[in-house]
C-alpha cells in the first residue's frame, strides 16, 4: 500500500525542518531530478538532493511551516460511474504543494512544489518560490529589486 | 470531444493577450474568485477580473507570455478508466495547475503559477503566484547543473 502523499510530504518537510538528512534522502528516488527554472539549476539524485539540504545557509533558523500547506492532486482520485457507483482510479502521482517559508533574513516567500512520487520517494520536483510582497502586488513585481 | 485543459488555457491566455472580453466572460465562473496569496488580495467576479487586466501598470505581462515555456498539469486527470475498461469522467470541481514564464516592460522575467478550478467549465477559482527569474547562488555552485535558457 502506498503512503497517503500528504503523510509523505508531511515527514519530508519534518524530516527538513529537522536537518535529519538520513531521513529526508531515504525518501528521495535514487532517479531524483529537481529543475528550479527560476535559477536554471537541476538537481539529481539523493546525493544533490542531501547536498543542497546540507549546504543550506541558515536552514535552521528558516523552517517550513505546515501551517497554511496545501496539496492538490489526490483529491481527483475517484469517480462516480453512470450508475453511481464510486471507483477508484489508477493512483494519481502528481502532486501541486504550496507552503509558506520564512526566509533566513525574515522575509515569506510563497513556495510552490510541483512534485512527482514514484515507489513512494520524490521522483520529480519543479519549486517556484514567490515573495510575499505588498498589495497592490502587481505595482509590487513592477517594483521588485533584482540581483 | 471535450476542449483539453491545454487548449483551454491556450485560449484563455490568447484572450487575455488580446484584450477579448467577451470570450473572458464567457471562460470566467459567474462566482469566480481570484486570489494572490502573496499579496494577500482577492478578487471576486468578472467585473473585478477585468478591471485587473484592464488597469495593470506597464501593460499586462500576458501580452508577452512565452508558449514554449507554458505547461498545463492535471489535465490527463479528467478522464479515467473504470476497472470495466468504460471511460469515465470525473465528477465535481477540476483542478489543475499551469505554469507560464512572461517577462515584464523592466526585462526582468517572472514565473507565474496559477492553480485553477473549474466549475461548469468556466474558470471558478484562481490562485495566482508570481516567482522572479534570479542567478544561481554561489553556495550551490559545483552540486547543481545549469539549465540552458534566454
Amino acid at each position: 500500500m502506498a503512503d497517503d502523499p500528504r503523510e509523505f510530504f508531511v515527514r519530508l518537510i519534518e524530516a527538513m525542518n529537522s536537518h535529519d538528512l538520513d531521513a529526508a534522502e531515504l525518501m528521495i528516488h535514487p532517479d531524483f531530478v529537481g529543475d528550479s527554472y527560476q535559477s536554471g539549476e537541476r538537481s539529481r539524485g539523493r546525493e544533490g538532493f542531501r547536498a543542497q539540504l546540507r549546504d543550506y545557509p541558515g536552514a535552521a533558523e528558516s523552517p517550513i511551516s505546515l501551517d497554511d500547506a496545501q496539496m492538490y492532486g489526490d483529491d481527483l482520485r475517484w469517480a462516480v460511474t453512470p450508475g453511481y457507483t464510486v471507483v477508484p482510479l489508477r493512483s494519481g502521482n502528481d502532486y501541486t504543494v504550496v507552503f509558506r517559508s520564512r526566509y533566513p533574513d525574515g522575509s515569506w516567500w510563497r513556495v510552490v512544489l510541483l512534485i512527482e512520487l514514484r515507489d513512494n520517494m520524490l521522483y520529480r520536483m519543479e519549486p517556484y518560490f514567490a515573495p510575499e510582497l505588498p498589495a497592490p502586488l502587481a505595482e509590487s513585481i513592477a517594483s521588485f529589486p533584482h540581483g | 470531444m471535450p476542449e483539453s485543459k491545454q487548449d483551454f488555457f491556450r485560449r484563455y491566455m490568447n484572450a487575455i493577450a488580446g484584450k477579448d472580453f467577451e470570450t473572458l466572460e464567457a471562460m470566467i465562473h459567474p462566482d469566480y474568485v481570484g486570489e494572490y496569496p502573496q499579496s494577500g488580495e482577492l478578487f471576486r467576479g468578472f467585473q473585478a477580473f477585468r478591471f485587473q487586466l484592464e488597469q495593470y501598470p506597464g501593460g499586462l505581462p500576458a501580452d508577452r507570455f512565452e508558449d514554449s515555456s507554458t505547461k498545463v498539469l492535471g489535465d490527463e486527470e479528467r478522464w479515467a478508466i473504470s476497472p470495466g475498461y468504460t471511460v469515465l469522467p470525473l465528477s465535481g470541481p477540476e483542478r489543475f495547475t499551469t505554469v507560464s514564464r512572461a517577462p515584464y516592460p523592466d526585462g526582468s522575467r517572472w514565473w507565474v503559477v496559477s492553480i485553477l478550478t473549474m466549475k461548469d467549465d468556466k474558470i471558478w477559482h484562481a490562485e495566482t503566484y508570481w516567482a522572479p527569474e534570479f542567478e544561481p547562488p554561489e553556495w550551490r555552485k559545483g552540486i547543481v547543473e545549469i539549465i540552458p535558457r534566454d
